[in-house]
C-alpha cells in the first residue's frame, strides 16, 4: 500500500519559487496517496488573481486527478481573504483539519 | 536496514543547513542506516565540483563525496541544474557518484524510507 504523502505550502508565490516547486513535486508523487495543504502566505498562490504561469498547469493536473488542494481558513482570513478570491479547484479547510491531516500523513514534505 | 531519506533544499556558504544535512546523514551511516538525499532547488550546488577551500569553513563538496564514499545515495534535480547552468558545456559540473534524478525519485524515496527529512 502506498504512503500517505502530504505536501505543504508555505510561502508566497511572490519572492520565491516554492509554490510552484511545491505543487510539481504534488504531481511527481501523484501516483501516491497525495495531499497538498496551503498555510501561511502560500494561499497567496491561490488568490483568482495571481500570475500562475508557472504552477497553473499542475493545479489543473491536480483537479483533475482529484488530489486535494486544501487551503487553510485562519491564514485566508489573516489576511482579509475568502473562499471566493480563490481559484477553483481548491478547498478551504478549518485548520485543525489541516493539522488532523497533517497527523495522519506518513511523508509531509514541506516547501 | 532502516532507511532515511532528506529532502534537501540549500544552497552553500549561505546559511548551516547544508552542514545540519551532512552532520545528520553522516550520524545515520554511523548507525548504519541507510541515508538518501535528494538535491533540489539550490542545493544542487553543493556538489558542484572546484569549490573553493577557506581555512575555517567547511567544505561542501569535500563533505559531499565523503557521504557517497560511504555509501549516502545523492540524487539531484536535473532540472534544477539546469535553469542554473550546470549541465552546459559537456564538463561534469557535479562530483562523481551523485546522480542525475527527477522529481519522481521522491516519490521512490518516501516509498523506500522509514522517515523522510525536510531541509530547507
Amino acid at each position: 500500500m502506498s504512503k500517505k504523502i502530504l505536501i505543504i505550502l508555505r510561502k508566497p508565490p511572490h519572492g520565491s519559487l516554492y509554490p510552484a516547486e511545491g505543487l510539481r513535486v504534488a504531481v511527481a508523487v501523484s501516483a501516491s496517496e497525495t495531499t497538498v495543504a496551503s498555510i501561511g502566505d502560500s494561499v497567496y498562490a491561490f488568490v483568482k488573481e495571481a500570475d500562475m504561469t508557472l504552477y497553473k498547469h499542475h493545479l489543473d493536473f491536480l483537479a483533475e486527478t482529484e488530489i486535494p488542494v486544501l487551503i487553510d481558513k485562519d491564514a485566508l482570513e489573516t489576511r482579509g481573504l475568502t473562499q471566493e478570491d480563490l481559484a477553483s479547484g481548491v478547498t478551504v479547510k478549518d485548520h485543525s483539519e489541516i493539522i488532523k491531516t497533517i497527523a495522519e500523513a506518513d511523508a509531509t514534505l514541506v516547501f | 536496514m532502516p532507511t532515511i531519506s532528506f529532502l534537501f533544499f540549500s544552497g552553500p556558504y549561505q546559511s548551516e543547513s547544508p552542514e545540519t544535512t551532512i552532520e545528520l546523514a553522516k550520524a545515520a551511516l554511523q548507525k548504519g542506516v541507510n541515508v538518501k538525499i535528494f538535491c533540489y532547488m539550490d542545493a544542487v550546488n553543493c556538489v558542484k565540483v572546484g569549490q573553493k577551500k577557506v581555512p575555517g569553513v567547511t567544505n561542501i563538496e569535500e563533505q559531499f563525496r565523503e557521504l557517497i564514499a560511504r555509501g549516502a545515495d545523492v540524487r539531484l534535480c536535473t532540472l534544477c541544474m539546469l535553469v542554473r547552468g550546470m549541465l552546459v558545456g559537456g564538463a561534469k559540473a557535479f562530483i562523481d557518484g551523485a546522480k542525475r534524478a527527477g522529481t519522481p525519485d521522491i516519490a521512490d524515496m518516501v516509498e523506500e524510507s522509514d522517515r523522510v527529512l525536510v531541509i530547507s
